[in-house]
């Protein structure tokens, strides 16, 4: 208390200007209409722009947590749709259930190649179930542990997809020869159907795997030999493999019908 | 003593007077507006507590902000000034300082017209910048420097030639 007296008595003239001054300034906002106006107009201005700034840094840390909540809607938006059997072919009839996922290793390079994605049995991943994208097939999932699984990838020497083209619907098997992960290889398909570079190849669901009408790729080159009954086409995938982040994991729930309706016929 | 104070009042009211009922209705070019009142608190004695000086001007601030309606605008730049003052005069006048020279005034006849001119120049252009900057009250620094500059040349003109004419009228 002494000290706050001493140090009042040796700054009175300072504290004195300054509450003289703080007075002038509170009439100043008091009693003049433009400076309350623009005093109260900065004031806002100031605290808007923090909360903005504010709201702008949270949005920028929950980017993460938003993309996953859109991929789950998106996800759940797909299942919706396939249930109502918008799409006219048997195979995208069968109703089929997604689940988003984020790919956590990938690889391209290797003859055999693998992607490891962030969901496991735990979000009712099952083995055989397939992988998709927008823009392509990504694989089939091969080993599930509680977290995560590995999926076979479409890059990958036993794999073998059933296609059909687009325009004509005949349809083919796409494999992977290894080399540029950009280019892949159709066979199969008779020699009589007219082709175009160009052509979009789409998947088949066939395989009740992959849901059907998934765009895969474009014919690059057409090296049919006159002699064969069938074309051999090269394409290129419209999925960058090597940029892949979320996937979609497909399961289609009436496959296990689907399969036991087929083994029966053996 | 009591002359001296009935002085110091009988100035108060004719400073304001002028300012009020004259000089608030110049405005030259649409810019300048002189303010001469303030020369009450140049011309207030040396030895004036401080504490007063600062009471004085804000009684001084708050008058002319009465008649003009612009409550707390010329209380802010007088209380500035009122406080600014003794650093400027014991910039110019190191001496101050160290003597206790009762009831001595600021005089142009006794200091000189350069430290005269420094003296108010550097104090009218406190007083005025601040109050144009008040008056604004946004960031228009090259406007209210242009409005401060012209304004502030014609208060010291006028504050010089009341001083000069003053101290002649008081040393006759």
């Amino acid at each position: 208390m002494g000290n706050l007296l001493q140090f009042i008595s040796k700054n009175h003239v300072l504290l004195l200007f300054i509450l003289l001054e703080l007075c002038a300034f509170l009439m100043i906002i008091q009693n003049n209409h433009f400076q309350r106006v623009a005093f109260i107009n900065s004031t806002n201005i100031v605290t808007a722009n923090t909360f903005q700034t504010l709201s702008n840094l949270k949005n920028y840390f929950s980017l993460k947590k938003a993309n996953e909540q859109l991929a789950l809607e998106n996800a759940n938006l797909k299942t919706l749709i396939s249930h109502k059997g918008l799409n006219d072919t048997i195979a995208s009839v069968l109703p089929k259930k997604y689940i988003p996922a984020m790919v956590i290793n990938n690889s391209i390079a290797k003859r055999n190649n693998y992607l490891t994605i962030d969901k496991g049995i735990k979000h009712g991943v099952e083995k055989g179930m397939g992988v998709v994208t927008p823009n392509g097939v990504v694989g089939i999932i091969k080993e599930v542990s509680e977290h995560f699984s590995s999926v076979l990838s479409i890059l990958h020497g036993k794999s073998k997809t059933s296609v059909v083209l687009q325009h004509s619907h005949y349809f083919g098997s796409l494999e992977w020869k290894g080399g540029n992960y950009q280019n892949a290889v159709v066979n199969d398909i008779p020699s009589h159907v007219e082709l175009n570079i160009g052509d979009t190849i789409i998947s088949s669901g066939y395989s009740s795997i992959f849901p059907a009408d998934i765009p895969i790729g474009t014919i690059s080159r057409i090296n049919t030999k006159s002699n064969k009954n069938f074309h051999q086409i090269d394409i290129q995938f419209l999925e960058d493999f090597k940029q892949l982040k979320y996937v979609y994991i497909t399961k289609n729930i009436l496959s296990i019908e689907v399969q036991k309706l087929e083994s029966n016929n053996e | 003593m009591n002359n001296i104070i009935l002085k110091y009042i009988i100035r108060f009211v004719f400073l304001i007077t002028l300012q009020v009922l004259v000089l608030n209705n110049i405005l030259f070019m649409g810019y300048i507006n002189p303010y001469i009142y303030i020369l009450f608190l140049l011309l207030l004695p040396f030895d004036t507590p401080r504490w007063l000086n600062l009471i004085l001007a804000f009684c001084l601030g708050i008058s002319v902000d009465a008649f003009q309606n612009t409550m707390g605008l010329h209380t802010f730049s007088c209380v500035l000034i009122a406080y600014c003052r003794r650093h400027i005069l014991h910039f110019l006048l190191p001496q101050l300082k160290n003597k206790k020279q009762s009831n001595l005034e600021f005089s142009l006849q006794e200091f000189g017209l350069q430290r005269a001119l420094i003296y108010t120049g550097s104090l009218v252009f406190i007083h005025h910048f601040s109050l144009f900057i008040l008056e604004s009250f946004q960031l228009e620094l090259i406007r209210v420097l242009v409005r401060t500059l012209l304004s502030s040349i014609v208060s010291i003109t006028l504050l010089i030639i009341i001083q000069f004419l003053l101290f002649k009228e008081a040393k006759r």
